[in-house]
């Protein structure tokens, strides 16, 4: 006998006789419990790792919380202290820019790659895994070290750069350039949001193409008009995503600027340069402000796209 | 089963199981029947640690019980780990210590005293008294000196001949010195690959500490406050001004961000670099040559050097360690041992111990003698005048932003002497005042 024959013969036999008239599940206290009880790993997780940490970090950032010295309560003294630092100020140009300019380069990448791929062709599945393995490994150690390399002074940029007669130089040691080599580093890994690009393309009812070819539109028209409107909650969705990404990137400029967000702090990311005050000299107090200043910044600017989305984002069955 | 059996076994499996995590995070530091595991840790290069695991293998050797589980990292990392481990209460049995974070440390309660352990596991009586006393913190023994080091002007005397130069003598000024990099700069320029004087030496904050000597002022006080004013590191940093933009004398900033980890100097593109002298070790093995030569810092106005011994460094132990007489044995060993002397030699400063000094036999032309040879003439000069700045709480701050960051950014000409100046002493004002 299957074991779904008899699930099923219990579920009709027994539960239907236990029910009450009125259709209410019994015992709805224990099941309630059960699920506590199944989610309590994951509670228990979140209470202790994230949301405790959270809170003594709130707590911490209106002290002068150092690690070994003595400290105590401070009030709002870590927040005005932020916009008197000079280096506080590199920070936030320096992510501003590089979440201003990369993401859109990204996601643009990202969508042009999807749409490549979304024609059907031999080897498309091959394809698809070679460009989303950059965004597998590009946030490891090792990516970031040989991203160094490669825009070192006769690193195989430079190399090729004069082969075709220019003179790139070492973008590493030139601070006008280690922030666009950052951004192409985070522009090559647009697996993620190509991934998603994809999906959402396939979603896209062919007849609303076909329709569009009787009418006689041209790709440009197409695209403008069918693919990116269609497309919007995806393309909002992955906006949201890639920009708070950005403001968290953390590794690839620790390990290309030795941890020192140089030269002259144009790798100085915001949270490199929360690490380097909290760990580094042992401000926990004010990186941790720093922290929530973030939060909230984040926060505001995920507001902003959600109050906006409502004039350029079109869900399907929409009527407007 | 009833719900609610089923809800107390998840629960019960998911307390067991956070348990079982927090279980991997304590440490299994000890097993019993005398097996003990120390924790020892270390700030340097390759050189230093291949050094260190050869005296540690031979302490092993010594003493079946005894374990040691060594790790080490660049200086600055070294001190975020330090301070890591110091808020969880997990600083290491024996670690490196630097009398520029002494205070901070000892002032917390973050080091076991030396004091029981003196005279037994501990042999202290071959160190100067003078000496032994720079580790004590509130007339408390809690870090023992390795050796002795001073500053110097490292040099490579191949590339220098290679360019058909001289370096200069002993009693060289700083215009001089000043004079000679641009002699090298320029003659350097047609060098493949380009080869340069040396960095820019008023970035070096020691550098500013030895200048400030040369004129009388005793840097910092007792309680933490400052000794030198605004104009005083001013006048040092504007020394150099004339060798910057737009003759651009000195080794090039952005030159130094590629090399990393390697300097101007280690990679054979500039011919000096001042340091302290047990770095000739490091030194010597990064550029993969025994010739590299010391002497001293030049002569301030008066005429004299002014120059100090510091300690070179210390070894503390946590005061969170289980074992601390087996803690002590180690750092006894790493002090006196003539075995591990031997291997060590004077990568840890000239040794501090009287008996491992006698029983260090130097070989003729080896990096070793020309340390000791160093400090002997120096000593001899009449150049060991001064005796080594006090460093209050704060210290290893201060100096931190004044040669990791605001250095970085003159470097690159993004910032100006007097912004230079004015962010040093408003950082100051957060490190160094309780």
């Amino acid at each position: 006998m299957s074991l779904t024959h008899e699930a099923s013969r219990e579920s009709a036999n027994s539960t239907p006789a236990r029910r009450p008239r009125n259709g209410r599940p019994p015992r709805r206290g224990a099941e309630t419990r059960a699920g506590y009880a199944f989610l309590a790993p994951w509670l228990l997780g979140f209470i202790t790792l994230t949301a405790g940490p959270m809170i003594a970090s709130l707590y911490l950032s209106f002290t002068n919380f150092h690690p070994i010295r003595d400290w105590g309560w401070i009030g709002f003294d870590n927040f005005t202290r932020l916009f008197d630092d000079p280096r506080f100020m590199d920070s936030v140009q320096v992510t501003s820019l590089y979440a201003v300019v990369g993401t859109p380069i990204k996601l643009a990448a990202a969508l042009a790659v999807a749409m490549l791929l979304n024609n059907r062709r031999r080897g498309q599945g091959t394809y698809r895994s070679l460009f989303y393995a950059p965004s597998l490994i590009g946030a490891s150690v090792s990516i970031a070290i040989i991203w160094k390399a490669m825009f070192n002074d006769q690193g195989i940029v430079d190399e090729i750069g004069q082969f075709f007669g220019m003179k790139p130089g070492g973008w590493v040691g030139n601070p006008d350039m280690t922030l666009p080599m950052m951004i192409l580093l985070a522009v090559w890994q647009f697996g993620a949001p190509m991934v998603i690009f994809l999906a959402g393309l396939k979603q896209i009812p062919n007849e609303l193409y076909e329709a569009a070819d009787v009418d006689g539109a041209g790709p440009l028209r197409k695209f403008f008009r069918i693919t990116l409107p269609m497309l919007s909650p995806v393309l909002f969705f992955n906006l949201v995503l890639e920009t708070i990404n950005s403001f968290q990137v953390f590794a690839s400029a620790f390990i290309i600027s030795g941890g020192k967000g140089g030269p002259a702090n144009s790798t100085l990311f915001y949270t490199l340069y929360l690490y380097q005050r909290g760990f580094g000299q042992g401000q926990l107090g004010y990186a941790a402000a720093m922290a929530w200043l973030l939060v909230i910044v984040v926060g505001i600017i995920t507001l902003i796209f959600f109050k906006t989305s409502k004039y350029w984002v079109h869900y399907g069955g929409e009527t407007r | 089963m009833s719900f609610k059996k089923t809800a107390l076994r998840g629960l019960a499996i998911a307390v067991a199981g956070s348990l079982a995590l927090t279980a991997c995070g304590s440490d299994g530091g000890s097993g019993d029947g005398g097996n003990v595991t120390l924790k020892f840790t270390w700030w340097g290069g390759d050189e230093r640690a291949s050094r260190y695991e050869q005296a540690i293998k031979l302490f092993e050797d010594e003493n079946p019980g005894i374990k040691v589980q060594t790790s080490f990292a660049a200086f600055p990392d070294y001190w975020t780990q330090r301070s890591t481990d110091a808020t969880s209460g997990e600083l290491p049995d024996v670690f490196q210590m630097d009398a520029s974070r002494l205070l901070e440390y000892a002032g917390s309660g973050l080091l076991l005293g030396f004091d029981d352990y003196a005279g037994n596991q501990l042999d202290t009586s071959q160190i100067d008294a003078e000496l032994l006393s720079s580790g004590e913190a509130n007339g408390e023994l809690v870090a023992i000196p390795t050796g002795t080091n001073t500053l110097t002007l490292m040099y490579n005397p191949d590339l220098i001949e290679e360019l058909g130069l001289e370096i200069p003598d002993w009693d060289y000024t700083w215009d001089e010195y000043f004079a000679f990099i641009s002699e090298v700069t320029a003659a350097g320029a047609d060098h493949s690959p380009r080869v340069y004087g040396a960095d820019d030496p008023t970035m070096v904050w020691w550098l500013f500490m030895q200048h400030l000597v040369q004129q009388g002022i005793e840097p910092f006080s007792e309680t933490g406050e400052l000794n030198f004013t605004e104009d005083d590191m001013r006048e040092f940093i504007d020394s150099a001004a004339s060798l910057r933009a737009p003759d651009d004398q000195f080794f090039p900033a952005e030159r130094t961000e590629q090399l990393d980890p390697l300097g101007g100097f280690t990679n054979g593109e500039a011919v000096m670099e001042f340091h302290w002298d047990n770095f000739i070790h490091n030194y010597s093995h990064d550029l993969g040559s025994d010739n590299v030569q010391l002497m001293p810092v030049p002569t301030g106005a008066d005429g004299q050097k002014h120059m100090f011994f510091k300690p070179t460094m210390q070894l503390s132990m946590g005061a969170n360690t289980k074992h601390p007489e087996e803690a002590a044995l180690l750092v006894d060993f790493l002090i006196n041992s003539p075995e591990a002397g031997a291997i060590i030699g004077t990568d840890l400063g000239v040794p501090a111990s009287a008996e491992r000094l006698d029983a260090l036999e130097i070989e003729p032309g080896s990096l070793d003698e020309r340390v000791i040879e160093y400090q002997q003439r120096a000593r001899d000069e009449g150049y060991m005048t001064a005796t080594v700045p006090f460093q209050p709480e704060g210290f290893g701050a201060v100096e931190t932003e004044y040669v990791e960051v605001l250095a970085a950014e003159f470097g690159f000409y993004r910032i100006d002497t007097d912004t230079f100046v004015q962010r040093w002493f408003s950082e100051a004002g957060n490190h160094l005042v309780r």
